[in-house]
């Protein structure tokens, strides 16, 4: 899996939570960096959620107070992230593992279920 | 500094979790048939049990660090069948724990307002819990910190204090040849009960580094404390009160106090249950609904369970289910009195949901070896997985068949689960089916 691929995903993914309306009451008041880290490639991407939107898919790792970090293989970020593989049976099946609290996780989440419905 | 601050937070949360307030009724029930001697060294049996499988929990836990717990370690070893088995016999666990949490924390307010009724409290309290958690609030991780350390520094002051100013009237140990030691399983099974909740800190990680030491590290200084927490208040309760005494109340810590402060000491130790349901019950079932979350989101449970507040992101659809499931289970276990009947249950399902974590690191880590791989970190021998595994399974065993009455229940939970597995996955399978034909 290149790792170019993911991020291309990781841009789509950003244009689609930004255009969609159901997504702006459930980013409201929500400000996380949202880092992404195939287990497979030293690359690390940065998706920081601001003013309900995420403002921006960089190459590296932005230092945050508030950091949500999402880690598995390449393939099953590219995955989750174009919506191709539920999220959290990816989480339960121990492949995907995401570190924040509780409520960020369960927030990630829920964006994957409105976009994608399942 | 910083990494100080962290151990202490996951210090925090496992033996916070771990000090519920219906542990105190638990003394009641160990009382009620042994020896302050006997109770003394079932909570260090159960303790030294229990660090073997917070080893397991730890080995699994680097396995797969911040994942779906008990719900991915089993069925990673045993498929989706047993996992989800497991994991319905985990959230009976809850609701049986939230009822008797619920049950005597009224308790605790009925000895300070006797006119309140009981269910009227219980409503209360489990009402407020629903809405703290649809609304979304959350305990900072600083604050649960500082009661957690402030609840096991007070018990142990007070332990120690009381058996500084222990009668010469009553022997802090009492005579040998009153146990009947054949009730040592019995024992060590409800001991058990007063540790459970230990585990939950692998939910809550920061980092993959915490997985590797300090959650481990964590746990395991987290049992020794509340041993020895445990431990020192079994002795202060045999030394000041009669054994009759205790087992006659469900909070006998409020005894205790009264008897060696009058009412301030009555009100200390209330305001230290009050503590204990602060640091335990919302964050129990918090974790629970999450689970309840994702397995609505695999398609095992009705997606109105997966329904979460736009605003605040919490699962109201699984805090509803859930938190009503609770409210129901704490109305029967106050209006039946089967506070005893549900600490036992409850201590069944501890041992039987530990023995699963222990077959399951065993199962995987022979998967490995077969395979040619090599153990990681924070291995412990396969060996002393299945020792412990068989111990428990006896502790369960003769805890289940104690009583023909407990051995239905145990038996009428397993109908449940069984059911709920069987249910889940049918719609797990039709969901799939729809889905793919509407693809």
């Amino acid at each position: 899996m290149h790792t170019a691929e993911i991020e291309q995903t990781l841009k789509t993914f950003q244009d689609k939570v930004n255009a969609h309306a159901a997504l702006r009451s459930l980013l409201k008041g929500w400000e996380p960096t949202i880092i992404v880290e195939p287990t497979d490639s030293p690359r690390v991407f940065s998706l920081p959620v601001r003013n309900q939107k995420i403002d921006a898919v960089w190459d590296r790792r932005h230092a945050d107070r508030h950091e949500i970090l999402v880690r598995g293989t390449g393939q099953l970020l590219n995955a989750v992230f174009s919506g191709k593989t539920n999220p959290a049976r990816a989480h339960l099946d121990g492949e995907l593992a995401v570190f924040g609290t509780e409520r960020d996780q369960v927030k990630l989440d829920a964006i994957s279920l409105v976009l994608w419905g399942f | 500094m910083r990494r100080t601050g962290e151990f202490l937070t996951y210090l925090s949360v496992s033996a916070g979790m771990a000090l519920a307030v219906s542990c105190f009724t638990v003394f009641s029930l160990l009382f009620q048939s042994a020896t302050t001697a006997q109770i003394v060294v079932a909570l260090a049996l159960a303790g030294v049990l229990c660090l073997g499988v917070a080893g397991t929990i730890a080995e699994l836990a680097g396995r797969f660090p911040s994942s779906g717990g008990l719900r991915t370690y089993v069925k990673a070893a045993f498929g989706d069948s047993a996992s989800l088995f497991v994991v319905y016999m985990y959230l009976g666990l809850v609701l049986l724990i939230a009822g008797v949490e619920s049950y005597v924390f009224a308790g605790v307010v009925a000895q300070f307002m006797p006119e309140m009724p009981r269910w009227l409290t219980i409503i209360v309290l489990l009402g407020a819990v629903i809405m703290i958690n649809v609304v979304g609030m959350e305990l900072p991780g600083r604050v649960q910190t500082v009661l957690t350390l402030s609840l096991l520094i007070g018990l142990l002051a007070i332990a120690l204090f009381a058996l500084q100013f222990a009668p010469p009237s009553l022997p802090a140990a009492p005579q040998a040849e009153r146990a009947d030691w054949g009730l040592l399983p019995q024992l060590v099974c409800l001991a058990f009960f007063m540790y459970v909740g230990f585990e939950w800190v692998v939910q809550v990680g920061r980092d993959p580094a915490a997985y590797r030491r300090m959650i481990p590290s964590a746990m395991l200084v987290a049992i020794m404390l509340l041993g020895v927490t445990y431990g020192l208040f079994a002795l202060a309760l045999g030394a000041h009160l009669e054994p009759a005494q205790i087992a006659g109340t469900q909070t006998p810590q409020i005894a205790l106090g009264g008897q060696l402060l009058g009412d301030a000491g009555r009100g200390l130790l209330a305001f230290m249950s009050v503590l204990a349901i602060l640091t335990s019950f919302n964050a129990g079932l918090l974790g629970a609904t999450r689970l309840m979350y994702a397995l609505s989101r695999e398609g095992h449970l009705p997606r109105w369970c997966a329904t979460i507040s736009p605003r605040s992101g919490a699962p109201v659809g699984a805090v509803l289910t859930l938190g009503g499931a609770a409210m129901v289970s704490a109305i029967l276990i106050d209006r039946y009195q089967a506070y005893g009947a549900a600490a036992a249950l409850s201590a069944v399902i501890v041992c039987v949901s530990y023995v699963s974590l222990l077959a399951a690191a065993w199962r995987l880590k022979s998967r490995e070896l077969h395979a040619g791989g090599t153990p990681g970190q924070n291995r412990i021998p396969a060996v002393v997985q299945v020792m412990i595994a068989l111990v428990l399974t006896g502790v369960a065993a003769a805890t289940a068949l104690s009583t023909p009455s407990l051995a239905a229940q145990c038996a009428g939970l397993v109908a449940i689960a069984g059911g709920l597995t069987w249910g889940s996955l049918a719609h797990a399978k039709k969901a799939r089916c729809l889905r793919q034909s509407t693809i």
